[in-house]
């Protein structure tokens, strides 16, 4: 019995000890880290460097211009919408394909409205750091604070310009404000639109002035803040000539909101042209391949690039990848696609008319769709896939249908009405006519979204060597050029053309159509620069904005209706004919002269009346 | 249960008089559904005031006047019986389980109590209650038998458990306590083993306050088997094999169908077509080959999902015991096959507990209570929702396979192959694990010298794992080309790749506890208890992937490329405390006057060390059973309504989860997404502002009731109305602070919100000779209701009224109301509301919608509240059981009213995202020709109860739908075979059952299964919710099944 009562009491002390160690509720959260951590290295500014530039508003294969929808990856839903944080697939609601440069799903204008974007939460981080950075000079050392300051003042300027091109004058807020600060104080006015852009222009001027010349890749330099200041600079002067011309009237206006006077153009032009001149020595343009096709082809895809200023990177394992090669090819070339913008046959006529009719006006028979591509420049060629070319080893088989005998002209039977062409046309790839497979498999095709409705397909960025297999969602890496060099040539041109200056201009354009494999300009003119900036960047996300800042929108885009060039095959000839009709959307894009800025976001003149006058028109 | 039979031996001890005239028979009383002996039964002769008990072996012996006596044999819990001497053969007397008397224990918060004295709101389920339901999850065997506790059936995919449970209708989840330990959630419960359940108490109002800042959704407490005393060993042994079939599945349209729906669409699309008419998207060279009979549509839903599904499980159980050592062993497997036909969808699942109670010397009692359990599901890689999607909206001319060449799947659209699809050979596989382990010692002792006072201390280890493998396989589609003749392949899913998580949990509770019990002066009872309690919980994951080329499904089989990758889920990172002092104190008078009072003054480590992570939590009741009352027994006989109790309580309760963990730190979030820079990423951090003020909200419970007894406890019944005010609920005032200021405003707690409605519940028992009748019935409502909430106005009048919640009813649907369906191009032009776009894009066979505020415009403005959302506004269920001699049948009819839903995706919209429809949309408005314009005035239309094909899919009050149900939940007839002829082969008990889950629903609802799940507002737009309402579908099982006991 007695060893029983020791076994009692050594149970209830060891369960009595057990439940005494009294349990510490001083416990600290795993993910919250202090500031010191953040300042007390490199590494750790780099990791709050790492969330800013992450939300940069660089327009890049995922920037969906209006914003589009939450997206939700893993189930974690992103309230961000815009700029990609969310790792949104579809590639194909960008810009080019509501401008006419492509067309794509997109119907209407449905981009010009923007999508309220605001990005002060990220203006407070940069704030934040601006402030933070000084009171860490011991632990950072002086040279790395200031380098690091050179950076946010580069990254502020970034969010400036995203705003400014959007909105015109914003409220320029530089330090991180108080939330319990009475209201009255930070219900802010906002400030006029040069200020703004002079805002931008000086804090590039910081960049340049406090950064090195040499950054890791993504990451910015000296001499990628000139590079920005070039492109904002161009805008601004722009505003400031062709706002005073064509432009909406309003309270907004008259306050210089928006707008700035066309005296200052000048000072603006010879800003980004300065700025772009800064960079002369330190970037050129990719030339590394004789093949001017395959060189054009590969200066999107290559690294280590001497053109490229700024790049952002993606990656499969870090969950940033893009799904450019699936959402631009057809399912027949990729793993598992859904593209749906295709380039127009407006756009491919920059070029020039292609040779698909005879002088009477019948359609010229080719015994082969590639025939279509002799003569053409290389640089087009590398930005647009055309009936008869090759990726991963398939052939871009494009056909409309089928006509049994074709006679008269292209025109003629263009303006037709449909029922009573004699051409047959199939929903579905397997219909056959005598034997003959009606519709290609890279369609053009009525059926859904997925298979050209113009006849050609994207080729720049599309990454080439990326074995078909792999050639699916989020798969893919190649990095987004935010700023090249040729951009900055063609700044550099249009500010010199603006200024008057034609030979600096003539000479820009011509380096970069020596290496397109275009014929060298004689002599230059303003639209000669502009439209070789369209074709020189074509699909980056630029001609919307250049067509805003050049005040042409609303006459380019006046009820416009874009082309396709789609192929037939002749039956009884064995040959194959190309028809230019309508894009078989065959939608309407209008842009009303109110979209050269977008409202402000009705939430926040709801939370700060200060706001208003909103932007005419709104 | 087994402690009351020694106590009534006591109260029983009769003089076993001396009627020598008479003859003495002998007879043994046993439990009618497991074959044991009852000891302490009463054994009376009617008409007369003698009689007996029965003994430890439950055997009697008593005089009688002859064979024309009747005996009466009663016993708490069970059902009188009345037996005639001449008729007691072989002397054995099967009783039944019959009502909860007043005796009843109920396991009560850290505690139990007697029913009678019970004040709070707290209701209960015994096993056998539980167990007349067969399904795979135990959550579904609670539905519509536990008034107020609120059961939705999400799907009844194998091994998902995804259920809405809530008690009330209260905002958070309840809180689990098994064995008198915190932990887990719905499908904890779920997983459980029916069979190692004794009972489940629902403590719904200030009963739980004992809980503290983890009851704020009631607490859900559930106590185990720990075996009898009565010196035998029983073995128990059941089995249940069920077939299970699938509701609501839709079938889509066959493939000429389909191109005529489809060129009806794109006619129909007034922008492509408002000059000319486009070409149909289909010619008649496409159809061709259908019409002749070259190509046959195929049935994608026969080739994908079967009819039928087996799912089987078995359990054996032992238990037995003595004065000493008491125990309780359980082993459960169950096996349930998923709706594919490939198989690969399947889960399997073994439950393991050992329950050991070990009296080690006077006073002095240890208990090992020890619960494993195992499961494993299987699906094939494809994402499930995508499989019901692709399936149901196939396109009917693709074929499965390229030129019908069974060699060659064929590439479809998103590479959905339903060939290959739910193939796990092919796509590869998707694997859950789960491991559990929990056990606990405790150690109860009864403190001498103190009559009464005994301490309690308790230690207990929560373990688990989940272990995730993922194996994605490469695999090939094919185009047949006609030209060459050729097959084109194209490779999907590459590269192969094997993903592996791995999650694990480890949490210690300790209490120790002091109860005292006393009787003063003969009538005042008390009883006292207080706690001292500590938990620590801590969970931890990684994960890792590499690219797989040779199919080693181990991640030391993948390839070291730059796409490996490991990491972990941060957000599944836990490290919380716990430390919390508990008390109550209940007095009773005579049983009459109730009163009871608890507290908990809890802690935890969420917020800022100090006072701020403190919580007072004070709860009480009272009550007062009108029928011990002198008075009130003069008005009314006893026989008529023998228990009368008026009850009320009042307690408070708190929510940690309702401020965000560590909201007063003032830091850096870290990591947040990351960035590359040169050629690495880094993980990004963000600055976070702390907020050290806000805390957790509070919800004060309050409830009424009334507990009535009538006609000698044949009727029972109780009526409930509480209300459960919340407040302190964090808010943002952010919405009122510029967005210039770049950083959202620190919450407060300011909003409330109340939660009030009614529980009712009736039972009626009764024997008529053999027959036994048990008819239980429940009902339950419920309705939240925004008190106080934060905001800024809107930009105007009508926005303001739209978007103000306070004082405001909540899930509310919003929507406009249906008028009716246009029928002609005449009714169009006269009519004098523009429905948008000017009426120029309408057809007839279109929608109109009522002009709610006489605008002239149908838009959003004309939305007002139609319909609630969230689950039932009523929950009701009835159980009615009958016996007779060895047969019993028991049904559950459950059902639910004032609950909506609308369906989207295919189910709304016929071929949506030109993909195909279903059958139903077959039935709409077509053109006689098709190939007239839509648009044309003259053009003759078909009419049809959906509108044409692309004309806007139905809104409001005509999309979302009643979904008021009635099911047959159970339906259950069993058969006991006599014990006294299983006797002679060494079994006590064979029972021998059909049963049926689901096997009849009442709904007004069309096509779909009440439960199905579609888009609801309260998803706030997050397809993951409902994903669409492609979710696996409902089923109805029928079972066969026995259990033996040895």
């Amino acid at each position: 019995m007695k060893s029983i009562h020791k076994f009692i009491i050594a149970i209830s002390i060891g369960v009595g000890a057990s439940v005494t160690s009294c349990q510490k509720l001083n416990i600290p959260p795993t993910n919250i880290v202090t500031p010191d951590v953040i300042y007390s290295s490199e590494a750790g500014v780099r990791s709050f460097l790492a969330t800013i530039y992450r939300n940069l508003p660089i327009e890049d294969f995922k920037y969906r211009p209006d914003g589009g929808d939450d997206a939700n990856v893993n189930g974690i839903v992103y309230h961000l919408p815009g700029f990609n944080p969310g790792n949104p697939w579809m590639n194909f609601y960008n810009s080019a394909s509501v401008t006419g440069e492509e067309v794509g799903p997109y119907g209407g204008l449905d981009i010009a409205g923007g999508f309220g974007y605001w990005p002060y939460g990220d203006i407070r981080n940069v704030n934040t750091l601006i402030a933070e950075l000084p009171k860490h000079v011991g632990s950072l050392s002086q040279p790395t604070v200031d380098a690091l300051l050179g950076e946010a003042h580069f990254l502020r300027a970034y969010y400036y310009f995203g705003l400014a091109k959007r909105y015109g004058g914003v409220p320029i807020i530089k330090e991180p404000q108080d939330p319990g600060a009475p209201l009255s104080q930070l219900q802010v006015h906002r400030d006029k639109e040069e200020a703004t852009w002079d805002f931008i222009g000086a804090e590039l001027d910081l960049g340049y002035q406090m950064m090195p010349a040499t950054s890791d890749v993504g990451r910015a330099n000296k001499y990628v803040a000139a590079a920005l200041k070039s492109r904002a600079m161009l805008y601004a002067g722009c505003i400031a000539k062709y706002g005073s011309v064509n432009f909406v009237d309003g309270q907004a206006r008259s306050l210089g909101l928006v707008g700035i006077p066309a005296s200052k153009a000048n000072t603006y032009f010879q800003a980004a042209y300065d700025a772009a001149k800064l960079l002369e020595g330190h970037y050129s343009l990719y030339n590394a391949n004789s093949d001017k096709v395959q060189n054009y082809v590969d200066l999107f895809l290559k690294s280590g690039s001497p053109e490229n200023i700024f790049i952002k990177q993606y990656s499969i394992a870090n969950n940033t990848a893009h799904s450019w090669d699936a959402t631009m090819s057809p399912r027949y070339m990729t793993a598992n696609a859904l593209s749906r913008s295709y380039p127009t046959l407006d756009f491919v006529s920059l070029w020039g008319s292609l040779p698909v009719t005879n002088a009477d006006g019948t359609p010229k028979r080719f015994n082969d769709r590639a025939e279509l591509m002799q003569g053409v420049e290389p640089r087009l060629l590398a930005t647009v896939y055309f009936p008869g070319a090759t990726l991963r080893g398939l052939t871009f088989d494009m056909q409309r249908g089928i006509y049994p005998s074709f006679s008269g002209t292209a025109a003629a039977e263009v303006a037709k009405p449909a029922n009573s062409r004699s051409y047959i046309l199939a929903g579905d790839v397997k219909t056959l006519y005598q034997g003959k497979q009606v519709i290609g498999f890279t369609g053009p095709w009525t059926g859904g979204d997925e298979l050209t409705r113009t006849g050609f397909y994207v080729r720049k960025y599309v990454d080439y060597n990326k074995p078909q297999a792999t050639v699916d969602l989020y798969r893919s890496e190649q990095p987004w050029i935010d700023l090249r060099y040729g951009e900055i040539l063609l700044n550099r041109a249009e500010a010199a053309m603006e200024l008057g200056n034609t030979a600096d201009a003539l000479s820009d354009i011509n380096q970069l159509r020596d290496r397109a494999g275009a014929t060298s300009y004689v002599s230059i003119d303003l639209n000669k620069v502009r439209n070789e900036r369209r074709m020189e960047l074509a699909f980056e996300n630029q001609y919307y904005w250049d067509l805003k800042r050049w005040r042409t929108a609303d006459i380019v885009l006046d009820r416009a209706h874009f082309k396709g060039l789609m192929p037939y095959y002749v039956f009884n000839e064995n040959k194959y004919i190309f028809l230019a009709e309508p894009e078989l959307y065959n939608r309407e894009y209008t842009f009303q002269k109110q979209f050269y800025y977008e409202g402000i976001p009705g939430g926040e003149i709801a939370k700060n009346p200060n706001l208003l006058p909103n932007n005419p028109n709104y | 249960m087994k402690k009351i039979k020694y106590l009534l031996i006591l109260f029983v001890l009769f003089p076993l008089s001396l009627l020598a005239q008479q003859t003495v028979i002998s007879g043994k009383v046993i439990d009618f559904t497991d074959g044991n002996s009852l000891p302490g039964v009463s054994v009376k002769i009617q008409g007369t005031n003698s009689g007996t008990v029965t003994d430890k072996d439950g055997k009697f012996r008593i005089s009688v006047s002859g064979n024309d006596a009747t005996l009466i044999i009663s016993y708490i819990g069970y059902l009188s019986q009345e037996v005639k001497v001449a008729a007691l053969k072989n002397g054995i007397v099967a009783l039944k389980t019959g009502s909860k008397g007043l005796d009843e224990v109920v396991v009560v918060g850290y505690g139990v109590q007697k029913r009678a004295t019970i004040t709070g709101s707290i209701a209960t389920l015994q096993n056998k209650e539980i167990t007349t339901t067969k399904n795979e999850s135990v959550v579904n065997m609670l539905t519509g038998k536990i008034p107020g506790v609120r059961i939705v059936q999400t799907t009844a995919e194998p091994g998902s458990y995804a259920n809405n449970l809530n008690i009330r209708g209260y905002q958070s989840a309840p809180l689990i306590v098994i064995d008198g330990v915190i932990g887990g959630d719905q499908s904890t419960i779920g997983r459980m083993d029916p069979n190692e359940i004794e009972s489940i108490s629902v403590l719904k109002d200030a009963a739980a306050s004992i809980y503290g800042m983890r009851a704020a959704g009631g607490a859900i407490l559930i106590t185990t088997k720990k075996g009898a005393k009565n010196g035998k060993i029983n073995i128990n042994y059941s089995f249940n094999d069920a077939i299970q079939t699938f509701l609501g599945m839709p079938q889509g349209v066959g493939a000429v169908d389909y191109m005529m729906l489809t060129n009806e669409k794109v006619k129909r699309d007034f922008a492509n077509n408002f000059i000319n008419n486009v070409t149909p998207q289909y010619s008649y060279a496409d159809m061709k080959p259908w019409l002749d009979g070259t190509y046959k549509s195929a049935n994608w839903s026969d080739m994908v999902f079967r009819k039928t599904a087996d799912e089987i499980s078995h359990n054996l159980n032992i238990d037995g015991g003595n004065d000493k050592i008491n125990y309780f062993f359980n082993f459960g497997y169950l096996k349930q096959d998923g709706v594919f036909k490939t198989g690969d969808l399947n889960y399997n699942k073994y439950n393991f507990r050992s329950n050991v109670t070990a009296n080690i010397t006077k006073g002095l009692r240890a208990q090992v209570l020890t619960s494993a359990w195992m499961d494993e599901k299987n699906q094939p890689y494809t994402d499930e929702w995508t499989v019901y999607k692709y399936t149901w909206n196939q396109i009917p001319i693709h074929q499965i396979y390229a030129n019908d060449n069974p060699l060659y799947p064929a590439v479809m659209d998103d590479n959905m192959n339903p060939a290959i699809f739910t193939d796990a050979d092919k796509v590869g596989t998707k694997r859950s694990r789960n491991k559990s382990l929990t056990s606990q010692l405790n150690l109860q002792y009864d403190i001498p010298g103190i009559s009464g006072l005994s301490a309690k201390a308790l230690f207990n280890i929560d373990y688990g794992v989940n272990d995730f493998n993922q194996i994605k396989r490469t695999f090939s589609l094919y185009t047949y080309k006609a030209d060459d003749q050729t097959y084109i392949p194209s490779v999907v899913n590459s590269p192969s790749g094997i993903t592996r998580a791995y999650y694990t949990h480890f949490n210690t509770l300790s209490q120790v506890t002091l109860n005292y019990a006393h009787t003063f002066f003969q009538d005042h009872n008390i009883t006292a208890m207080v706690t001292y309690e500590q938990s620590h919980e801590t969970a931890d994951n990684f994960n890792a992937y590499r690219d797989t080329e040779i199919p080693i499904d181990y991640l030391f089989g993948g390839l070291q490329n730059s796409n490996m990758s490991g990491g972990m889920d941060a957000g599944a990172l836990q490290d919380r405390a716990h430390r919390s002092i508990i008390g109550r104190f209940n007095y009773d008078y005579k049983g009459k006057y109730l009163l009871e009072f608890s507290f908990r003054r809890d802690g935890n480590n969420l917020y800022k060390p100090g006072p701020d992570q403190w919580g007072f939590f004070p709860g009480g009741s009272i009550g007062w059973v009108l029928t011990k009352e002198k008075f009130f027994r003069n008005l009314i006989s006893e026989n008529i309504l023998s228990n009368l109790k008026i009850r009320a309580s009042y307690g408070q309760t708190g929510d940690e989860n309702n401020a965000a963990a560590f909201n007063y730190v003032n830091g850096y979030t870290y990591p947040i997404n990351s960035y590359i820079f040169g050629s690495s990423a880094v993980n990004g951090s963000a600055p976070k502002l702390g907020n050290p003020g806000l805390t957790w909200s509070v919800n004060t419970m309050k409830n009424i009731a009334l507990d009535f007894g009538l006609f000698g406890g044949k009727v029972d019944g109780t009526i409930e109305v509480f209300r459960n005010d919340r407040t302190g609920l964090p808010a943002t005032p952010s919405t009122a602070l510029p967005g210039t200021v770049g950083a959202a405003v620190p919450q407060i707690n300011y909003n409330s919100d109340r939660v009030q409605g009614l529980d009712f519940s009736l039972s009626y028992r009764n024997t008529f000779g053999h027959l036994g009748v048990n008819v239980t019935g429940n009902i339950g409502t419920t309705r939240l209701k925004a008190l106080k909430v934060l905001r800024s106005a809107s930009g105007n009048e009508y926005l303001n009224w739209v978007e103000n919640q306070t004082n405001r009813y909540q899930n509310v649907w919003w929507g406009p109301e249906y008028a009716g369906q246009f029928t002609s191009y005449n009714q169009i032009y006269n009519y004098g509301v523009n429905t948008g776009g000017g009426n120029n894009n309408v057809v007839p066979g279109d929608y109109y919608y009522k002009d709610w505020n006489n605008d002239g415009v149908i838009d959003s403005k004309d939305n007002h509240p139609i319909a609630t959302t969230d689950i039932p506004l009523y929950n009701y269920g009835l159980s009615i059981g009958l016996s007779y001699k060895g047969f019993d049948m028991n049904m559950l009819l459950q059902g639910a009213a004032g609950v909506y839903v609308q369906y989207g995706e295919q189910f709304a919209e016929p071929l949506m995202y030109g993909r195909s429809a279903l059958t139903r949309f077959l039935d709409s408005w077509h053109t006689v020709d098709p190939s007239a314009n839509v648009f044309d005035p003259n053009t003759q239309w078909v009419p049809g109860f959906y509108p044409a094909m692309g004309s806007p899919p139905a809104q409001g009050t005509k999309a979302i739908q009643d979904a008021s149900y009635l099911r047959v939940k159970t339906l259950e007839f069993g058969y006991s075979l006599s014990p006294s002829i299983l006797k002679n082969i060494g079994i006590k008990k064979l029972r021998v059952y059909v049963n049926s889950y689901n096997l009849l629903t009442f709904t007004g609802l069309k096509n779909y299964d009440p439960e199905h799940q579609g888009p609801n507002p309260r998803d706030n737009g997050d397809f993951g919710k409902a994903l669409g309402g492609y979710t696996y579908p409902m089923n109805r099982t029928f079972n066969l099944g026995a259990n033996v006991s040895f």
